[in-house]
């Protein structure tokens, strides 16, 4: 497996599950012997074993911070001294990679891609400011499946 | 009686490694002894009022959304209970489907708390560094049982996503059987991950035994006193986590009740509320509250089993009554049943893969409503579960009612507290390995508070209105 798509949130949670939403929509534009996606409520600790056999992840998430429908990519890596939350119910981006490498001795390149949203309420729509900004976010997450960036 | 006027309170807030937000207090005394202590689950949920006026057969979808965690325990309890509003005989291989995904769910669900939530205090100790006492602390030191803990997750979550479509919140249980049949293709996938699993489990067991010896002070106060255990048995007294009725054993191992059937669970179990806690406490009724306490969960299910019911998990099972019935009081001892338990499972799954009619197609009855009071009990990987519905003529439900697993274990994790405070927290020098002790005994019990902060009658409800500068403007207080 080459590359990894995570998406993760709460698809009951309108935004909140736009990482989810992208990874269900670009299944059909992967090519299945080079990638895989997951779409799951949070990280948990077993991701370690599919993210340790991929060259690269992208993790996709919702920001209630961020501005609504703006997204951006930032590289991410693992980091072996971050003191991990002891409330273990999920993890970051960074533990999940450092428990790749810890586990199995490799961690793939990662990046997160971060789309700002506006409605966190109960719904399985996406608010407009998202649904706006889904062509480019498509555009980008199919590049990555397909080895175009 | 104690009198003694307490002074101070320590507070562990919040407590960590568990499934929920909760909080411990532990009172001194003037001289700086502990007092008093209290497990306070401090999330409200109440399921119960929002399900009122939804159409019945949408039970199991919401109920699931109760956890996250343990998602099928509540689709199994919520969909048993909806059987019975349909009144049908669910087909027989529907019901070993169920069984399937509901040993793998337990499964999962073990593999986390051991692995994940208490391994740090087993293996690095109670004592050690709290930077270092995690996952990665775990990882550094036995990299190949955290593997092996990664893998039995997989190994569950696989069996649920195979079955259900998804590992979270599968709609694959429904009134009246299952969604869809298993597929020749898929048994072969579940399958070929057994030998591993089995490999796996079997392993961390004989890695944990031995280890018990360094644990002789807190398994001697690691809410180890005598309570009953409550659980669903087998007609064959093996383990069972799907059907049956329900058995109590006294702490002295003598039979309490043989056999209540879920829908009588009312007359034996009674329901108490407690101002400090959203978590309710249980009480086994004709002993009063709260002397009416029990336990439920693994070692419970392992007390009042005679037997596991598969040969490794027998094995285990032998080993693990050769522990007096008194020694088998110490909720330490969760941990150890928790591993025999994911033994049991994994054979378990095996055995109902095997079975002939396994692939059979007739996987739902079919049905109207027949009766608008449905009870349905599951064993959830933390104990017995309960779900109780009235419905109106048109099917809406008009009144509902759960006993989590979790709060049944109530009355026993308070007093698991206060034990390990008395045995461990001098009030006038704090150590941290002794206030970790306190966490750990609730981490025995493994309690998952999203699913069991439900309401019974009045709950003690306190809501406070302050203006922008702090001044309470209304306070409404309930219970």
């Amino acid at each position: 497996m080459v590359r990894l798509l995570i998406g993760y949130g709460n698809p009951l949670r309108c935004d909140d599950g736009v990482g989810w939403f992208l990874a269900d929509e670009c299944r059909s534009a992967m090519n299945e012997a080079a990638g895989h996606i997951i779409a799951a409520h949070q990280l948990t600790p077993e991701m370690a074993e599919p993210v340790s056999r991929a060259r690269e992840v992208l993790f996709i998430d919702a920001s209630a911070t961020a501005n609504p429908g703006v997204w951006t990519v930032q590289a991410v890596k693992g980091d072996p001294q971050e003191s991990l939350s002891t409330l273990v119910h999920h993890l970051t981006p960074a533990t999940l990679l450092t428990l790749s490498q810890v586990l199995y001795g490799v961690a793939p390149v990662g990046q997160i891609l971060t789309v700002g949203g506006a409605e966190f309420g109960f719904g399985e729509t996406l608010s407009g400011a998202v649904r706006a900004a889904l062509p480019s976010l498509r555009q980008y997450v199919v590049d990555f499946l397909n080895g175009r960036l | 009686m104690t009198t003694g006027i307490v002074t101070r309170t320590i507070t562990i807030d919040p407590v960590t490694r568990i499934e929920g937000h909760a909080k411990i207090t532990i009172q001194l005394d003037e001289s700086g002894s502990v007092e008093d202590a209290h497990f306070h689950v401090t999330q409200f949920r109440g399921f119960e009022k929002l399900v009122q006026g939804r159409p019945f057969r949408e039970m199991p979808s919401l109920m699931a959304r109760t956890c996250g965690i343990c998602p099928v325990s509540h689709l199994i309890a919520a969909s048993k209970a909806c059987d019975e509003l349909l009144a049908v005989r669910v087909p027989p291989v529907a019901v070993k489907l169920r069984k399937i995904m509901n040993l793998a769910q337990i499964v999962q669900s073990h593999a986390l708390s051991f692995f994940y939530l208490s391994s740090p205090d087993l293996l690095l100790g109670l004592d050690s560094d709290p930077a270092k006492r995690n996952i990665f602390g775990v990882l550094e030191q036995e990299p190949q049982m955290a593997r092996g803990g990664v893998r039995l997750r997989q190994f569950g979550q696989n069996v649920i996503e195979i079955l259900g479509g998804k590992r979270i919140h599968p709609a694959w249980v429904i009134p009246g059987g299952v969604a869809e049949p298993l597929t020749e293709e898929k048994r072969e996938q579940i399958r070929r991950t057994i030998p591993e699993a089995k490999t796996f489990a079997q392993q961390t067991l004989e890695w944990f035994l031995p280890m018990m010896a360094n644990f002789r002070v807190e398994i001697e106060n690691f809410a180890n006193f005598p309570t009953m255990h409550m659980g669903l048995v087998s007609p064959r007294n093996t383990l069972e986590h799907y059907d049956g009725d329900l058995k109590l054993i006294d702490a002295d191992g003598s039979l309490v009740e043989a056999s209540i059937h879920p829908s009588m669970y009312q007359q034996a179990i009674g329901e108490a509320v407690e101002e400090f806690s959203y978590l309710k406490s249980p009480y086994y009724k004709p002993r009063g509250y709260p002397d009416g306490i029990y336990r439920v969960g693994p070692l419970s299910r392992l007390n009042i089993a005679e037997s596991a019911g598969t040969p490794l998990a027998d094995e285990a099972m032998a080993v693990f009554k050769q522990l007096s019935v008194a020694e088998r009081q110490s909720s330490f001892f969760y941990h150890y049943a928790r591993l025999v338990e994911i033994i049991y499972g994994i054979e378990e799954i095996e055995r109902l893969l095997d079975e002939p009619d396994i692939l059979n197609t007739h996987v739902q009855a079919l049905a109207s409503l027949n009766s608008f009071d449905g009870v349905g009990v599951s064993e959830a990987p933390r104990g017995t579960l309960i779900h109780h519905y009235k419905t109106d003529e048109m099917g809406l439900i008009i009144w509902a009612n759960l006993i989590i697993a979790t709060g049944n274990n109530s009355l026993a994790m308070n007093r698991g507290v206060l034990q390990a405070a008395k045995q461990f927290v001098n009030g006038s020098k704090l150590e941290e390995g002794g206030l970790n002790r306190v966490e750990a005994v609730i981490r025995c019990f493994d309690p998952c508070l999203s699913c069991s902060t439900h309401a019974f009658g009045q709950m003690p409800l306190q809501i406070t209105l302050l203006d922008a500068g702090g001044e309470i403007l209304d306070e409404v207080h309930r219970g």
